[in-house]
């Protein structure tokens, strides 16, 4: 819609988002968003390579044992552990316990938002050495 | 004082013959610290600014945090100039006009998408039929629910830094509207609180809000628009 | 809002289906891990109820098509031009409905064989 607005009063407007302060919560609502697409394509990736595997292109392991494949297995992984987190954290505050709905400022902090980050960065780190030093399907590479 | 403020003058970008986009630019002014005195407000020093420079255009009306006319984008957030103290803010002082919506001159922006949504979100409040022997009346409790939420100055601080309302400012009413609507929504006055929520049901007008909390973060006075439309969006579940 | 009038789901039905979901693939998620924790290790493994993991699981599949055609409509709505709307939704739909027909028949061929 915005070409729209622009087109109409020929005027400028300041959409320079660098230039534009977010809040730590803003971050996690745009790694929402971005973590969910990612899904997304992982989603259908990995379908274009189970219809392989059915058809009998390839082998289970010609993905789980090649390096590209362990980084589609990660990135999926990676991606889904941010979403469950962050969209974790969201349902705690659209469902607070609360009759008008006054969610404590803490969830909103600083504080709450790096401790999402930092359990996804840790998180990843383990999938991530897991899947390249053993373990998952086909053992031990 | 060093200030870095976006300037946007019509005539001469239209004189120049340059796109929309390209008319804006930046001009550095510096105040003399003489003249800043202890507990100035950002207001006061645009005032001395326009001193230096005639054509340096903002709004400004009450100054003194009410009336909501002089919101602008200051160091990357958005507050009201009137009740920003100067001594609160890095240097230099980089201010532009609120964004996302129209620039009209240098600080001063088009309001009307924001007021249209306003309208769009009827808050006015209906009793029923007028009858002169009744009064509406109200418990405290009830009156209580409304603390909060009919404090907003419609200053668009909040609708501004809504990334949501930058992309619809058309269609998605905004966190300025919605707690405005919310306002009339729990009023136990108003007759009409489900359709008020069932016009509300489409993908836009309230559904475009994803929860980034720019809007509760930015507000000068310290409402909770956010929350007003979490409330808002279980009301249309828990009301029908 | 004139082009998207009849989409499904409305914003109050997508604001109920993408919490429910939510809800439900939160809580899946873990379990399904725990649960096939033995296959992931290479570990020979049979399910102690496979009744309950395949409704489950399919629960969660739908469930899990429906999170991502609200999630991934909202983002075309919101980032993609006002003109191209239509075209747009109209392509998410078709690529959904490629992707839920080829689960099918992938599950159906699986449960054959």
């Amino acid at each position: 819609m915005r070409d729209l607005i622009g087109g109409r009063h020929a005027r400028p407007v300041h959409l320079a988002l660098y230039k534009i302060r977010f809040y730590p919560n803003a971050l996690v609502s745009i790694s929402h968003r971005i973590s969910g697409s990612l899904l997304a394509i992982c989603l259908i990736f990995g379908l274009m390579l189970l219809n392989a595997v059915a058809l009998g292109w390839i082998n289970t392991s010609d993905i789980t044992q090649s390096v590209p494949g362990k980084l589609l297995i990660l990135l999926t992984l990676s991606s889904l552990l941010f979403h469950w987190l962050s969209g974790l954290r969201h349902l705690i505050i659209d469902w607070w316990p609360a009759k008008d709905h006054q969610v404590p400022q803490a969830w909103f902090s600083g504080w709450a938002v790096s401790l999402v980050f930092f359990l996804w960065a840790v998180g990843t780190l383990l999938l991530a050495l897991a899947l390249f030093t053993g373990g998952f399907v086909g053992g031990p590479s | 004082m060093l200030f870095n403020i976006q300037r946007y003058q019509p005539e001469a970008a239209s004189a120049q013959q340059v796109g929309a986009q390209n008319a804006t630019y930046w001009q550095e002014m510096t105040l003399d610290d003489a003249l800043v005195k202890p507990g100035m407000m950002l207001l006061d020093a645009l005032k001395l600014l326009r001193e230096q420079d005639p054509t340096l255009s903002f709004r400004s009306s009450c100054q003194e945090g009410v009336c909501g006319s002089d919101a602008m984008q200051v160091n990357g957030r958005n507050r009201l100039s009137c009740i920003t103290p100067l001594a609160e803010l890095s240097q230099p002082i980089e201010l532009m006009p609120v964004p996302g919506l129209p620039i009209l001159r240098d600080l001063i922006v088009d309001m009307t998408l924001f007021f249209d949504r306003y309208a769009q979100a009827n808050p006015t409040l209906n009793a029923g039929k007028f009858n002169p022997d009744q009064e509406h009346l109200q418990s405290p409790a009830d009156r209580a629910k409304l603390d909060g939420l009919y404090e907003c100055i419609l200053c668009a601080c909040c609708s501004t830094s809504c990334p949501s309302f930058w992309w619809h400012p058309d269609q998605f009413l905004g966190p300025a509207a919605l707690l405005a609507a919310e306002r009339v929504v729990i009023d136990s006055r108003d007759i009409q609180p489900k359709q008020r929520l069932e016009a509300l049901s489409d993908p836009y007008q309230l559904h475009r809000c994803r929860g980034i909390q720019q809007c509760t973060t930015s507000c000068p006075k310290g409402l909770d628009p956010s929350r007003a439309i979490r409330q808002l969006k279980h009301q249309q579940w828990t009301q029908s | 809002m004139r082009n998207l009038a009849k989409i499904w789901p409305n914003g109050k039905w997508s604001y109920a289906w993408q919490q429910l979901s939510a809800v439900y693939l939160l809580v899946f998620l873990p379990w399904f891990v725990w649960t096939i924790w033995p296959a992931l290790m290479g570990l020979d493994y049979q399910p102690a109820q496979p009744g309950l993991l395949w409704l489950t699981s399919l629960i969660a599949l739908a469930l899990l098509f429906i999170h991502s055609w609200i999630g991934l409509r909202d983002v075309v709505i919101d980032y993609c031009p006002a003109r191209h709307l239509p075209m747009a939704i109209r392509a998410l739909s078709l690529v959904f409905m490629l992707m839920i027909f080829n689960i099918t028949l992938l599950l159906t061929r699986w449960l054959l064989l």
